[in-house]
């Protein structure tokens, strides 16, 4: 369970670090739309170049990174398998009923793996250098607009914060669980589907009670120490740009222009 | 027989960013029957090495022979069950880990997942209930209605029923009144006289003085001392070094002696302490 990678903050100090979390969000999300300017060799070794230079930018392992990519890499090689049978177009190599092996086909197949890949590893690139805190702070900002709708964004922000800061504790909590009742001789991987079902109970429960014992902690504490239902709140953290998030930028415009220019060629 | 670790390491998170090394070459041999505290600052990985007597946390590498099991980082999930059937564990907080409709159901979970048929089972889960001092009328009631301090003595019970072989205890009397303290740190004392191991982590000195035979004290991870307890206790400067301290009986009878009254003996408990202070003070009179 440790293991997984995704959506994992690694402390660290690198230039990405410094970055203000709005700006990282938003360049990840215009990365994604980037991706879609990219059409041939040119462009797509442009974005692969870009992504390895964020990634190791982070400075960190990139082992990390692999970890993060390995859980999807054989849904990623499955989608590129499908593309590389089914498109049809260009010299034909190979051909059987309805599958066939066409230029294209390669082509294509390579393009949606790059593609899938490079937005993976942007992605981990803003959940590692970035804490859950920063993201839903970086949200907020971002959706403020929506607070004109009567949208409450201030409480959806929050609730989100308070729901990311409880992740691993829930998950320490169901490992705790878990081990007592193991040491109890409950076995979880044992017997048919119903058993397995009522093998859930023993952990379910304890887990149940004990998240509204820390809810109901956690909304007497916030309340004790002045919190109130949509009042306005001011900031411990206040988010500020930097000339960190100038660079950003500029990188992100260069990139941009450089895939306009060669996508016609 | 007895319990055996050959320089058992454990690395949590074992190549991730997130790696920590929660035992360092540990290795130790302690007697079937004693009562042995486990003691050491916070972090030190009392809990760590305590989830290793069920292999709950199987050694990365190392060796560890108990109760006629052999684990090592190749043991599987298979057979654990008859290993924990002789090893039962009271976690850190155990209140926390009750699920069942009632308290007598939830103290029979243990033994029927052990194999015990249900009369057996609930004649033992009854027994043990009783011996923790949970009212008879409870038995069919929420666990969930009971104090703190109730629902932890379910627990225990829970883990009691199936009587285990080797009792491992983690900090079972935190946050108890000094009474009740009492009461269950005596009903683990009888349960290792009555034939079987205790291994109790705690931070109260004055428990390890009164109940326990032997001491493993860790420290980063490391086990740094095996001894007795009589030994452990006779150098207040090694304890202090290692942020432990010694029993209050001890302790008092170092401020006597800084005031020019010696006993021969560090006493470890109150009884021994006025033991010899009236015993010294009939010589004195004599
Ligand atoms: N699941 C885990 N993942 C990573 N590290 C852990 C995990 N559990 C414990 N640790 C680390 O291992 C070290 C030892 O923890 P352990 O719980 O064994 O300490 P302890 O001696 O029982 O402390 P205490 O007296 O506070 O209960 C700690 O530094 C802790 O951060
Ligand atoms: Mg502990």
């Amino acid at each position: 369970m440790s293991k997984i990678i995704i959506g994992r903050y690694i402390p660290g100090n690198s230039i990405i670090y410094k970055m203000d979390p709005r700006g990282k969000i938003i360049a990840a999300f215009f990365f994604i739309a980037l991706i879609f300017l990219a059409n041939n060799w040119i462009t797509y070794s442009l974005i692969t170049l870009f992504t390895f230079a964020a990634v190791f930018a982070t400075k960190l392992k990139i082992k990390t990174f692999w970890q993060g990519v390995r859980p999807l890499i054989w849904l990623i090689l499955f989608t590129s398998v499908l593309q590389l049978f089914f498109t049809t177009g260009g010299k034909v190599y190979w051909h059987w009923g309805i599958l066939n092996i066409s230029h294209y086909g390669i082509e294509n197949s390579i393009y949606i793996f790059i593609r899938f890949v490079m937005i993976i590893l942007m992605s981990t690139v803003l959940t590692l250098t970035t804490t859950p805190l920063e993201i839903s702070e970086g949200m907020e900002w971002i959706l403020t607009p929506l607070k004109y709708l009567k949208v409450p964004i201030g409480q959806i922000a929050l609730v989100m914060s308070i729901a990311l800061r409880f992740v691993p504790t829930l998950m320490d909590e169901t490992v705790k669980i878990m081990n007592a009742q193991r040491a109890r001789g409950a076995d979880f991987n044992d017997g048919g589907l119903v058993k397995r079902a009522k093998a859930i109970i023993p952990i379910l429960v304890p887990l149940f009670i004990n998240s509204l014992t820390i809810a109901i902690d956690l909304a007497v504490a916030m309340e004790s120490r002045g919190y109130r239902e949509g009042e306005k709140r001011s900031r411990y953290r206040v988010l500020k740009w930097s000339q960190y998030d100038w660079i950003n930028f500029a990188f992100f415009a260069l990139l941009t222009v450089l895939l306009l220019i060669f996508r016609n060629h | 027989m007895s319990i055996e670790f050959k320089n058992v390491n454990y690395i949590y998170n074992q190549g991730t960013p997130f790696e920590y090394q929660g035992l360092k070459d540990i290795s130790f041999n302690l007697t079937d029957g004693n009562f042995i505290a486990i003691i050491g600052h916070t972090g030190s990985g009392k809990s760590t090495l305590l989830q290793h007597f069920d292999a709950l946390l199987k050694p990365t590498s190392g060796e560890i022979k108990l109760a006629g099991f052999d684990i090592t980082s190749k043991t599987t999930n298979k057979n654990l069950k008859s290993l924990r059937k002789k090893v039962g564990i009271v976690f850190q907080f155990p209140e926390n880990q009750l699920f069942a409709e009632t308290i007598l159901k939830d103290a029979m979970f243990g033994p029927l997942n052990f194999g015990m048929d249900a009369d057996l089972a609930e004649k033992n889960a009854k027994k043990w209930l009783k011996r923790l001092g949970i009212k008879e009328e409870l038995y069919e009631q929420s666990p969930f209605d009971l104090s703190g301090g109730q629902m932890r003595r379910v627990a225990i019970a829970g883990v009691l029923a199936y009587e285990p072989e080797i009792l491992c205890l983690d900090e079972p009397a935190a946050g108890l009144d000094p009474v009740g303290r009492k009461e269950i740190m005596s009903i683990f004392k009888e349960y290792q006289k009555n034939g079987h191991t205790v291994i109790l982590i705690t931070h109260e000195m004055d428990d390890v003085a009164q109940y326990a035979d032997d001491v493993l004290v860790l420290q980063q991870a490391k086990l740094i001392k095996h001894t007795t307890v009589a030994d452990l206790f006779e150098n207040p400067e090694w304890l202090a070094e290692h942020y432990l301290n010694q029993p209050h009986a001890a302790r008092f009878a170092q401020t006597l002696k800084q005031n020019g009254f010696k006993l021969k003996q560090t006493p470890l408990t109150i009884e021994q302490l006025a033991k010899s202070i009236s015993k010294k003070m009939r010589e004195y009179n004599e």
